[in-house]
């Protein structure tokens, strides 16, 4: 762990949560962090411990559990590079609602909450920026619950594929940055699940390439239309339409 | 355009906003825009994408769509907003520009929120500030426990989640309970006929707990 206040502001500064900011609160922001880094495989947080940092994840993936009242563990969500985790520790006395955990070697950006707390306290604007994230948090998990309420798998596989797929000749192409078996966490399903899901998209020309790494899109705005996106969302070109949804 | 008074029953459902559920209900009269509600008769645009984010909207009837207009002409869809939802929230809050446009249909009714209103509610009282981060909080853990039961529970355990964590002298209509849970009718129905061939329930209109203790197992194994 080192501290080095100018390449955590030079992080700071691009992540969606304070590229608002201006240059001096920043620097005072990173003041307040420190360089972590975690190898795969590592709780990060454990859900139901004294809420004392969040986390910047600057490079890596992790896994958001949910811990319930039996003590039963189930993946909620899969994040990586620019997300924040922690929020609960701006609270006094606050504990972690989830565990997160690394899935593979994670560099992220340790903010003490409590003097974290304390800064938004005096900085007013900042206070209102960091609520506004949290809010749209809500919103974007909101938008999940729709989703799993009313969508199959085999959509949600379609929209998460739809959302990162780019045109190459012709087609789309999706690049599968993590585990299958990660992404199938991540979208709410079994390993099994995600494989029916896969396969009953074959039949609407989604195909696999480079041993599983790329995902062929024959006919993006048809799949669109098969995923019940609107068909203004379906068109080309509007990549945050589909990611809204998801 | 016309307005109407805010009734007891709108406070209920802006409470339940999260950037609300701060507040007290007789102070969120004093933070909507006149404590009054505006009624649409015709639909209109709110707001235009690029404008200063002035107000933000809790949608209390009908419905809104949020869009984006792009360089060609062809309309983006991003969002239909329904009642007891709010939109622009975050954006008045961090005091950027409406990153999309906002239409109203008619017969729309729509709790508006000023900046300056909450801004100078929240300056006077810093305090108010933790609890509605409090409240965001309290919120968020609510969609983890709901996230993870949808993911990770079956059709037939969120129905008994719901039966174990409901009062039984109150009586849900069947498909407001299905669309509670997240399941479509025909699920529904298999739902309830597992836990009443099971003994769990009896085979009652009020689906009438017969093993609580067996339900409850059932519900979280």
């Amino acid at each position: 762990m080192t501290q080095d206040v100018e390449r955590i502001s030079g992080v700071l500064r691009f992540a969606r949560y304070f590229r608002t900011w201006p240059q001096e609160d920043i620097l005072e922001l990173a003041g307040l962090c420190e360089w972590v880094r975690f190898e795969e495989d590592t709780m990060m947080i454990e859900a139901g411990n004294k809420a004392s940092a969040l986390y910047l994840i600057v490079n890596g993936h992790v896994e958001l559990s949910y811990v319930d009242g039996q003590g039963k563990n189930g993946v909620i969500d899969l994040l990586g590079d620019g997300q924040l985790v922690g929020e609960c520790a701006l609270v006094p006395e606050g504990c972690y609602a989830v565990s997160v955990k690394t899935l593979e070697a994670t560099t992220a950006i340790r903010i003490d909450g409590s003097l974290f707390s304390d800064f938004l306290s005096a900085h007013f604007d900042r206070a209102l920026t960091m609520m506004s994230a949290m809010t749209e948090r809500l919103c974007q998990m909101l938008r999940q619950t729709e989703e799993l309420k009313c969508r199959s798998a085999a959509q949600r596989l379609g929209i998460y594929l739809l959302a990162d797929a780019v045109p190459i000749d012709g087609v789309h192409e999706t690049p599968l940055t993590i585990e299958k078996s990660a992404l199938a966490r991540k979208l709410g399903m079994t390993s099994e699940t995600f494989s029916r899901a896969l396969k009953k998209l074959t039949e609407l020309g989604v195909t696999q390439h480079s041993n599983g790494r790329i995902v062929r899109i024959a006919d993006a705005e048809m799949l669109a239309d098969w995923c019940g996106l609107s068909e203004n969302e379906g068109k080309e070109g509007q990549v945050d339409a589909f990611k809204a949804v998801i | 355009m016309p307005y109407r008074r805010l009734t007891a029953c709108d406070l209920d459902l802006i409470s339940g906003v999260p950037v609300m559920s701060a507040f007290a209900k007789e102070e969120i009269s004093s933070i909507i825009s006149g404590a009054l509600v505006s009624v649409f008769p015709q639909r209109e645009l709110l707001f235009n994408e690029g404008e200063a984010a002035e107000q933000f909207f809790i949608l209390l009837k009908g419905q809104v769509r949020l869009f984006r207009v792009l360089d060609d002409g062809r309309v983006t869809l991003f969002h239909l907003v329904v009642p007891g939802e709010a939109f622009a929230e975050a954006v008045v809050l961090s005091g950027q520009n409406y990153p999309v446009s906002a239409e109203c249909d008619a017969g729309a009714e729509i709790a508006v929120v000023s900046r300056f209103q909450l801004i100078s509610r929240l300056q006077r009282d810093k305090q108010l500030i933790g609890r509605m981060m409090q409240a965001l909080i309290e919120r968020e853990r609510f969609f983890f426990k709901e996230l993870n039961d949808l993911r990770h529970l079956s059709p037939s355990q969120r129905l008994a989640n719901f039966l174990l964590s409901h009062r039984r002298d109150e009586v849900v209509a069947k498909h407001v309970i299905a669309n509670r849970i997240g399941v479509t009718p025909e699920t529904f129905s298999r739902a309830l006929r597992r836990l009443e061939d099971e003994g769990f329930i009896a085979r009652d209109p009020q689906m009438s707990i017969l093993d609580f203790d067996r339900l409850q197992k059932f519900a979280r194994r």
